[in-house]
């Protein structure tokens, strides 16, 4: 059984491949990325959260919602988003 | 690639339904149209001041953007004759923040003039090379400048400046309609060729800076200021997200169609590349 903490913890795992998978290790020090940083502050931008979301959802098999993928504004958001939609997958 | 004869008539029609439109329904004086009655030195302040001269300062370039415009798009009439409109209603924007400018005060003529001077010192260039590549920029830019302007719009609404509200009106209502014509010609792309539509498209949005980047003087520094730009998420929401589904794409096509190219199915012209 999964439990909440380790499913963060695995999701956030899985955002920090997919950035390296984009090539963000070139631009930042995943080593260095918390919960709590802003995407802008780690260069995640519109284009870049698209290419991120595409890798990720292609991993987990499933489709996040245009709308909440745009509103997410930091990597705490990203992984909670990560979390609703990949608990059934994970 | 040159555009086949058909898809040049369905840009005609695309262009002759936004000239009519624009003929009967969005011509607009900018002496005679914006309220320069209601101007009034005690509403001006440096962030009105800051985020109308930016713009002034992206819409300067207009000779380069129609320059350039024109020897992508001469072949094809309609685009070509869009870019002739598109010039001049941008360069009216480019005037009536001038006119702002310094009828408000907020800059001498000599400041506007070394700003000019500073502006016009340096040259845009296309960011891409084929027409079609640059009709994704065009869709995206429009959007997020289109943006800009409406935030812009709502902001002098609620501060009840009426002048600055009239001039934001007609400038977003312009830049949403060249949104509209550039989606409308991505549409009838799409409709020749989707997967080398699409892989340029991605290929667009994977290099997307805004035209002022590198070129208006303190370009970082005047980001600051607020409602000179958007955010990266309101760009997303608001610009990237409704233009594929004007398109019938998705975010899921796309980068499908991006790893594609990247694979070697489907390169990227080379010059393009190199160059972006």
């Amino acid at each position: 059984m999964t439990t909440d903490s380790s499913l963060n913890d695995d999701m956030f795992t899985l955002l920090l491949e997919a950035m390296k998978a984009e090539g963000h290790d070139t631009t930042i020090a995943l080593e260095s990325v918390s919960m709590d940083d802003t995407l802008s502050a780690i260069g995640i931008d519109s284009v870049r959260a698209i290419e991120i979301a595409a890798y990720i959802e292609g991993k987990l098999g499933v489709s996040f919602p245009d709308d909440q993928l745009a509103r997410s504004r930091s990597v705490r958001d990203l992984v909670e988003l990560l979390v609703r939609y990949g608990r059934h997958a994970a | 690639m040159p555009a086949s004869v058909a898809l040049r008539e369905k840009i005609y029609r695309a262009y002759m339904e936004f000239f009519d439109s624009a003929e009967r329904k969005r011509r607009w004086n900018p002496f005679s149209d914006i309220p320069w009655e209601k101007l009034d030195p005690s509403r001006n302040d440096e962030d009105k001041a800051v985020c109308a001269e930016t713009f002034c300062g992206v819409e300067l370039y207009v000779p380069d953007y129609t320059a350039n415009g024109f020897n992508l798009t001469r072949e094809v009439f309609g685009h070509a004759w869009f870019q002739a409109n598109w010039g001049y209603e941008e360069s009216k924007h480019a005037l009536v923040f001038r006119e702002y400018l310094t009828r408000s005060g907020m800059r001498t003529l000599e400041q506007y003039l070394a700003f000019e001077k500073a502006i016009l010192a340096k040259v845009w260039n296309l960011p891409f090379h084929t027409r079609r590549q640059m009709t994704c920029y065009g869709a995206l830019q429009e959007a997020a400048t289109y943006l800009i302007y409406k935030v812009q719009r709502e902001r002098a609404r609620e501060s009840g400046d009426g002048l600055l509200e009239a001039i934001y009106f007609y400038i977003s209502r312009d830049e949403a309609a060249h949104m509209g014509f550039y989606r409308d010609v991505l549409v009838l792309e799409l409709e020749e060729d989707r997967e080398g539509t699409l892989a340029d498209l991605a290929h667009v949005l994977a290099h997307f800076r805004m035209p002022g980047v590198g070129l208006v003087p303190e370009y970082e520094k005047r980001m600051e200021t607020g409602g000179v730009g958007i955010t990266s998420q309101q760009f997303l929401e608001f610009g990237i997200f409704p233009t594929l589904r004007k398109l019938g794409t998705s975010r899921i096509e796309l980068a499908r169609a991006r790893a594609a190219a990247q694979a070697g199915k489907r390169p990227f012209d080379a010059r393009a590349s190199a160059l972006a």
